[in-house]
């Protein structure tokens, strides 16, 4: 049975089994873009027909001699901050030396409006925008440096929103503290964004909750979700000076606000890029 | 709100990458002739497994498919398969691939990929000596203390990087600079199926207007032959490897591994005509249902299959009567062959047995992840050609079988609109039909 717990479709068809859950199932194996594809993917599947309810997000379970080999051979974990590991994941600082990589899961369940109405569901946010993109660069295993792939995607999702980048009250950017990789994606934003970029706080979860990988695109749209529900923004930590090139209006300090329209995304090593924008229910 | 649009989706253009060719037409004459790809293993020493046989990828040449070999110089097997196949696909259906300035009308932001793709294989020297030396045989536990300090000094970041399944799906983006859309799935055995079936749902949605779909895998490694043969799920006819495939058979005693990589061009008709290019078939249903039994075995009943059929034939608006041939997942093992009959026939009705069904997989071995989209190229090449490739080594049928399973040779026969069906461990099922184009 062994070759089955490296099967990552296993996670999904556990979860089938337990809750005899018969309809459409995928599993997305897109690294650190996996969550958020994976809840684009189910958003459409209910949007055509083919399934009501659908349970989507990530897991990820990476925190093992192996992986971590994996993340400190590509230079991607940070080795500087063992003696204060709460500091160490500092996305968009300019002391940024890596990421910090945990573990996780998150799911959440979407549904067709008409199937929530009938059920009379409490309705926590409305999917209205997806984007989907590549980067693509020959050293793959960093994002290209102008973050192109991330700035398609970014554009895509506010445009199939039907949104100006200003209305956007909130952003969860993928920021893992390794500094090329948030460079990348603060240029990417910016470009997206333009002059809206100023005002709209960007709220990097990974700064406490760490790279939780494949998990990390559900528990930012979870966090979102939990930012409308409360009307608040919370504080990110780690990140005291901005690095150079990074614009963005990071929420350092947390701030009580209407969170109408919020934007994340992700993107991960090999390209795979995706942003969704959730908007409040009515 | 998911915004629906009703794009019509076409295939333009197929790549293969697999034990009995390395491109299209090569393959469809081996499948027309009965040739199997099976033979002793090679790529490691399989002499003292309980399966010493497999399909291998022969005299694969990555530089004969790319400009640029040295920017891919760390890929998996997979991977390196992948880019041969997305290299023919992409001539067959006019992209321009390794270009700054691709001149073929296609906006690379609506240029996907959607791949079923597996994991690569570990870098097996370098990994297990990593492990022996960092073994403490005293405590009989392993000293990761000391395993930090080995494998460190040891592994390449770009080959461990390699290993993760997202990594062909990136090489297919370097060669063809897709920005659209990209996902990878890995739904066991049915995931290259889901890859075409779910390209095609973002095309009719229109969030792209050409995907580049398929599957790529390999597991013939020490560690996936060990953790099949553990499963049981292999046949271990060792003394017969081109014999070892035989669906449906009363001696079926399981699946012979293979490995390779198939890429079909899916487009958006309106995108097909105004570039011109040829049109290869048009996919018109998808369906996708999941067991909900156990992890290593379909549920009795064939009802997970049934329902992904159904969801199919639903999706493509035609009645059972209307499917002409059936391209089964047919692997060789007892439990598919006897339930996926079960599965057509509940869901075809009387018409089951009218309907010609076969299987690939008795000659070219099972891809695993990129099985369903080189099976879904044979249907594309039996509605042209109008003949229905064989189910080879079938000649001690299952008397509890009772389809037509075409057996040991090909069929003339006009073919409309072919089914393909793929089923994973897990209880993933997915069916694509697709339609001649006219």
């Amino acid at each position: 049975m062994w070759l089955l717990k490296y099967l990552p479709n296993m996670l999904a068809c556990h979860v089938g089994i337990i809750h005899d859950i018969q309809g459409p199932s995928n599993t997305i194996t897109c690294a650190e873009a996996s969550a958020h594809l994976a809840i684009a993917e189910a958003a459409q599947v209910i949007g055509r027909g083919a399934s009501d309810i659908a349970l989507a997000g990530g897991a990820e379970a990476k925190v093992n001699p192996i992986v971590m080999i994996r993340q400190c051979l590509l230079k991607r974990a940070t080795s500087e901050n063992n003696d204060d590991p709460a500091s160490a994941c500092r996305p968009f600082d300019a002391n940024a030396r890596g990421s910090v990589f945990g573990e996780a899961a998150g799911v959440v369940i979407l549904e067709s409006l008409e199937n929530a109405e009938r059920r009379n569901a409490r309705i926590y946010a409305e999917i209205v925008g997806i984007g989907q993109s590549n980067n693509i660069n020959p050293t793959y295993e960093r994002v290209e440096p102008d973050g192109q792939g991330i700035r398609i995607a970014v554009g895509k999702a506010i445009a199939d929103a039907e949104i100006e980048p200003a209305d956007l009250d909130l952003i969860i950017p993928h920021g893992t503290g390794i500094s090329s990789d948030d460079l990348a994606e603060a240029r990417a934003i910016q470009a997206a964004l333009g002059d809206a970029v100023a005002e709209v706080p960007v709220w990097p979860t990974k700064s406490m909750l760490s790279n939780t990988g494949a998990a990390s695109g559900a528990i930012d749209m979870i966090a979102s979700v939990c930012a409308m529900k409360e009307g608040k923004i919370p504080a990110a930590i780690n990140c005291d000076r901005r690095a150079d090139g990074c614009n963005l209006s990071i929420a350092d300090q947390t701030r009580e606000t209407n969170v109408r329209y919020a934007l994340s995304c992700s993107y991960t090593y090999g390209g795979q890029t995706a942003a969704l924008v959730l908007k409040q229910p009515q | 709100m998911v915004k629906q649009t009703h794009e019509r989706v076409v295939i333009t253009g197929m790549g293969i990458v697999c034990p009995l060719s390395h491109d299209v037409e090569t393959l469809w004459q081996a499948l027309l002739t009965g040739k199997s790809g099976a033979a002793k293993t090679t790529i490691f020493d399989a002499s003292t497994f309980p399966t010493t046989f497999g399909a291998e990828v022969k005299d694969y040449k990555l530089a004969e498919h790319t400009k640029n070999p040295q920017l891919h110089e760390f890929s998996n097997r997979g991977s390196t398969f992948v880019i041969g196949a997305t290299a023919q696909a992409c001539k067959q259906a006019a992209i321009d691939i390794e270009t700054d300035q691709p001149a073929d009308g296609i906006d690379r932001t609506r240029l996907g990929i959607y791949l079923g793709a597996g994991e690569g294989s570990v870098d097996n020297d370098v990994f297990f000596a990593a492990i022996a030396e960092s073994w403490d045989n005293e405590s009989r536990e392993m000293d990761w203390g000391k395993w930090a300090q080995v494998a460190f000094g040891r592994m390449h970041p770009l080959r461990e990087l390699e290993q993760e399944p997202n990594m062909p799906a990136a090489h297919i983006a370097m060669l063809t600079g897709a920005r659209g859309p990209t996902r990878s799935c890995l739904t066991a055995c049915a995931a290259s199926t889901q890859a075409v079936g779910e390209a095609t749902m973002l095309i009719r949605k229109g969030d792209a207007d050409v995907i580049i779909a398929g599957g790529a895998h390999s597991m013939i490694h020490p560690l996936g032959v060990t953790g099949f043969n553990r499963l049981t799920a292999l046949s271990t006819r060792n003394d017969s490897p081109e014999t070892a495939s035989r669906p449906f058979t009363v001696s079926r005693d399981g699946f012979v591994l293979g490995e390779g990589a198939a890429i079909l061009i899916l487009e958006s008709l309106s995108s097909a005509k105004k570039r011109g290019v040829e049109i290869l078939a048009e996919v018109i249903g998808y369906g996708s249902s999941s067991d909900a039994f156990r992890v290593t075995d379909m549920h009795e009943d064939g009802r997970g299959g049934m329902q992904a059929i159904n969801a199919a034939l639903a999706d493509a608006g035609i009645s059972a009567k209307d499917v002409d041939y059936i391209n089964t997942h047919g692997t060789s093992t007892a439990e598919n062959d006897s339930i996926e009959t079960k599965a057509i026939k509940a869901a075809l009705g009387e018409e089951a047995k009218n309907t010609p069904v076969s299987s690939v997989k008795s000659m070219l071995g099972h891809l695993i992840g990129a099985a369903g989209a080189a099976e879904l190229i044979t249907c594309v090449l039996a509605m042209r050609d109008g003949v229905v490739p064989p189910t080879m080594n079938l000649h001690d049928p299952d008397p509890q079988l009772d389809l037509d399973y075409v057996p040991n040779e090909p069929r003339k026969m006009p073919v409309n609109i072919a089914m393909n069906e793929s089923f994973g461990f897990g209880g993933q099922n997915n069916v694509v039909i697709i339609k001649k184009w006219q």
